[in-house]
């Protein structure tokens, strides 16, 4: 027996009260239990709809879609930080490492016309979340595509909150440790290479997020 | 499932055959599939089945495509370029397990060849 549409949208609706707020779980979820309740009914049509919906949630087990939904969310974040740092990793390769060495050794370079070096790394890094912040807000605006939210694209942020971190950590260190860093030009040329490791994690994140979200709307037939 | 820690293992390449075979296969049907083709001996559990699916879609040996079935959004899976040559590695693999375990479980039958 075939559940009406009403039926569906109840079901659909019982799913997203139990916190699962993104569409790809939605989909997948509302049909793997409105099949399963069919089938439940195509062998007792005397069931309830509130039984064969008790009998096909049951087989997902205790929190079910909630489990369902915390792997879904370890698997993607391990995958997308192991894709993030297999293209980091082409950067240290030849020729593509030339590029890194090159704008490490200018940065540190340039700080030689600064009076503070110190001064010239909080500049960088300052220049770093200049730049964030249109990729952030490009994240900001593809959160939701046609109103319907995604595990994947949201896992992408993870990559500014570590540059946040990496900014945070190298402004505390600055601080903490001024006179060091002043006197110590391999201090400098060591947070002008974080630096460059930064820009790094910036590219590639913006790369996988363009990526995730054509991929996204391919697979569910977006605009 | 019976006897689930000896199936475990082979859960992925269990999905990775049947789409093979079927070419794109729902969430559902991958279970119903199962239980027909084991006559019901193995049973894939929802909780084992859709981490096991994300996580080759994830690898990138599985593509999504989404159709409108009986109303409701269906997410279909099925093998990517990559996925399909990863099939053949793993299928020969769990072969090669197979052959090893028979050899271990009843080396005499492996004697008579």
């Amino acid at each position: 027996m075939k559940l009406t549409t009403q039926q569906i949208e109840y079901v659909e609706n019982y799913i997203i009260s139990k916190d699962i707020k993104w569409y790809e779980l939605q989909v997948e979820l509302t049909d793997h239990m409105v099949t399963s309740m069919e089938e439940f009914w195509e062998k007792d049509p005397e069931l309830t709809f509130h039984q064969v919906k008790y009998y096909a949630e049951d087989k997902f087990g205790r929190n079910g879609f909630k489990v369902i939904e915390e792997e879904r969310t370890q698997i993607l974040r391990k995958e997308f930080r192991r894709a993030q740092l297999k293209m980091i990793a082409e950067y240290f390769k030849f020729p593509k490492i030339i590029l890194g060495i090159l704008l490490g050794f200018l940065a540190f370079k340039a700080s030689f016309y600064f009076d503070e070096p110190v001064k010239f790394v909080a500049i960088l890094f300052g220049l770093l979340a200049v730049l964030i912040i249109p990729a952030f807000y490009s994240f900001y605006i593809n959160r939701k595509i046609n109103g319907k939210r995604f595990l994947e694209l949201n896992i992408n942020h993870g990559t500014f909150t570590g540059i946040f971190g990496l900014m945070y950590w190298v402004m505390y260190f600055l601080n903490s440790f001024k006179e060091s860093v002043q006197s110590h030009p391999i201090l400098i040329l060591a947070l002008c290479c974080l630096w460059v490791v930064g820009i790094l994690f910036l590219i590639t994140g913006i790369h996988l997020q363009k990526k995730t979200i054509e991929n996204v709307k391919r697979q569910y037939q977006l605009t | 499932m019976k006897n689930s820690q000896l199936y475990k293992g082979s859960l992925n390449t269990i999905i990775m055959k049947l789409l093979e075979e079927n070419g794109k296969m729902y969430g559902y049907e991958i279970t119903q599939k199962v239980k027909i083709i084991t006559h019901g001996e193995l049973n894939i559990t929802e909780g084992a089945l859709y981490p096991a699916l994300h996580k080759l879609e994830a690898e990138g040996i599985l593509d999504v495509e989404i159709a409108k079935v009986d109303n409701r959004m269906r997410k279909y899976y099925k093998l990517t370029e990559s996925g399909q040559k990863e099939t053949v590695n793993r299928l020969a693999e769990l072969e090669d397990f197979i052959r090893n375990m028979q050899s271990l479980v009843n080396p005499k039958s492996n004697l008579e060849f």
